[in-house]
């Protein structure tokens, strides 16, 4: 059959657009406007700078030590450290193993189970979340509608996403079998945000709807809103007690305005601590610690551990040209793709501030232009 | 500007005074933006327009990405990438997180709708179609066919721009496709190859 769909929705779009041709902007426009970015920037390094002699001058008086009401308790060590990267399909652990991911192609996400790998990628023209053996051999795919979202939890064992048919759903790693939960006021494409609770028997996937607001899909059906007081829930950390959001955008309209709070308020509080800065939040395994960083329209370039209970900064990594991914790879380190210099390398970054170089420096993945994509692909951590 | 001395470092880190240098490379940068502007602002006015469906919005995603480009001028070595990294910036500025959830909240109070700018030449009932279709799509979904059937860019290029798969680009668009069809009149429904229409007959 001839279809020419294709050619009425370029005409279409064309009868909209072409009108405009005007430049309202002037270079003096976009310069105030760069101005502006510009001063935020310096400003939110004045910050880092006193939040800095903060980290020196307060380092056990806000309530972090042994016995504190307000201490995060530890989470259990997770089963699985995620502590690796892939590429050209192939993952390469920190101790030298290499397993190579069958049957998909086009990877883009990728986490280590404790019973062996849950990828998302392409089979045969389709998107997929696929579930590999321990030998990285294929077992089971699943269809969706983005190859590159799914959540893992702290110990390895599930992990969630969202089928084409906007299903949320909750893989048992261990039987290799998906359960069906309830996609009631999600719309067609729920965010995921994480898992929390305890699986299999009391654990739930957060999810935020189409609204922007968040729920709380559990076991059981039931379909509840997730810490409402929280305007735009971001992150978990593993043991639940925290959680990281936005409130806001910044005044530059540039930055975000969020911050963590503690889950025990439900959200109805004012966050532990705030900032306008950064808009990406990951917590360490034992949530003790939170790894920041800004994300804009050509990526990230900036990376802050930070304490997760306090905010205040334990080490900023210099400004890189671009980064991509970041995981915790235990309680006290994260991995990072880092570009420098036109290379990009994985580096492991401890919350002391000692960086090490694992990955060696590879060149950017062709065909990319001036923003170019990491041939690194590090896994998504819980 | 005296040429024969040792010029300092851009920027004077102590006082942010601009020297000689950093005052030579703003002027060369202001000019070349200037020129760029010239000829590029309408095109990316319309991209921000598609992907945003508001005049104003448009202007302002646009504002904040050509500031962007402008703080990035110097660090692009291949000046024939500057349309395709300005597109970048747009389409990443507009997909980022916090801006989704921020400006649609910004835009529920709804004010009196501007006229919008339709060319008269092309309208044969199936603009309304398209527009209402392309912006009830999920944001990425709107810039992949944005990007995929206005920008004309291949379905790699697509997928390159906003950092998915090639088979994401490809179902997005069939399924932009698929709904166009659904809401396509009737008289304007595709029409069959001949052969299966001599059947018909």
């Amino acid at each position: 059959m001839t279809d020419r769909t294709e050619e009425r929705l370029e005409q279409g779009l064309r009868s909209r657009a072409d009108a405009l041709t005007e430049a309202p902007l002037t270079l003096a426009d976009v310069k105030a406007t760069a101005r502006t970015i510009r001063r935020r920037r310096r400003s939110a390094g004045a910050g880092v700078a006193a939040a800095l002699v903060a980290a020196v001058l307060l380092p056990l008086g806000l309530g972090l030590g042994d016995g504190d009401d307000t201490a995060v308790v530890p989470a259990p060590q997770p089963a699985v450290a995620p502590a690796g990267w892939l590429t050209d399909g192939t993952v390469h652990l920190l101790d030298g193993t290499e397993v190579p991911l069958g049957g998909v192609s086009e990877v883009r996400a990728w986490a280590p189970l404790v019973e062996g790998y849950v990828a998302a990628g392409m089979r045969q023209g389709r998107p997929v979340v696929s579930f590999h053996d321990r030998g990285g051999a294929l077992e089971t795919t699943w269809p969706v509608s983005d190859a590159g979202s799914f959540v893992v939890d702290d110990d390895g064992r599930h992990v969630a996403w969202v089928l084409d048919t906007g299903e949320p759903v909750l893989l048992d790693g261990a039987s290799g079998e998906i359960e069906r939960l309830s996609s009631d006021g999600l719309g067609r494409r729920p965010r995921l945000v994480g898992i929390t609770g305890s699986c299999p028997d009391e654990c739930g996937v957060v999810l935020a709807g189409g609204s922007g607001s968040t729920y709380l899909v559990s076991r059981d059906g039931a379909v509840e809103p997730f810490l409402p007081g929280v305007p735009q829930v971001l992150a978990l950390a593993p043991d639940d007690s925290l959680v990281a959001g936005l409130t806001g955008p910044a005044p530059d309209d540039i930055h975000a305005c969020g911050g963590v709070w503690l889950a025990s308020s439900g959200g109805s509080t004012e966050p532990a601590w705030e900032d306008c800065v950064d808009n990406l939040y990951r917590f360490s395994p034992d949530g003790r610690h939170v790894a920041t960083s800004f994300a804009e329209g050509a990526g990230m370039r900036e990376l802050r551990l930070k304490d997760a209970a306090t905010g205040v900064l334990l080490h900023e990594m210099p400004i890189a040209d671009a980064l991509d991914r970041v995981v915790w790879a235990d309680e006290q380190h994260v991995l990072v793709a880092v570009l420098r210099d036109g290379r990009w390398s994985v580096v492991r970054i401890g919350v002391d501030g000692q960086e090490e170089v694992l990955g060696r420096p590879l060149p950017p993945v062709p065909g990319d232009i001036a923003e170019v994509s990491s041939p690194y692909l590090l896994p998504t951590g819980p | 500007m005296p040429p024969t001395r040792e010029l300092p470092a851009a920027t004077d880190a102590d006082t942010g005074h601009m020297t000689d240098r950093g005052a030579t490379r703003e002027a060369t940068r202001d000019a070349e933006l200037t020129a760029w502007l010239v000829a590029r602002q309408p095109a990316l006015l319309r991209t921000a327009y598609l992907l945003t469906g508001d005049r104003h919005a448009a202007e302002d995603l646009l504002q904040t990405s050509l500031a962007k480009l402008y703080l990035s001028w110097d660090k692009i070595r291949d000046r024939g990438a500057i349309d395709a990294y300005a597109r970048r910036i747009l389409v990443n500025e507009h997909t980022s997180l916090w801006r989704r959830g921020w400006k649609r909240r910004e835009h529920a109070t709804d004010m009196v709708p501007e006229p919008e700018p339709v060319l008269e030449s092309y309208d044969d009932g199936t603009a309304a179609q398209v527009w209402e279709l392309v912006q009830g799509l999920p944001r990425r979904a709107r810039a992949v066919v944005v990007l995929r059937y206005y920008e004309q860019l291949t379905e790699a290029e697509t997928a390159d721009v906003l950092g998915i798969s090639v088979g994401t680009v490809k179902s997005q668009c069939s399924r932009a496709l698929a709904a166009l069809r659904e809401r396509t009149p009737s008289h304007l429904a595709p029409s069959p190859d001949p052969t299966s229409r001599e059947e018909e007959r």
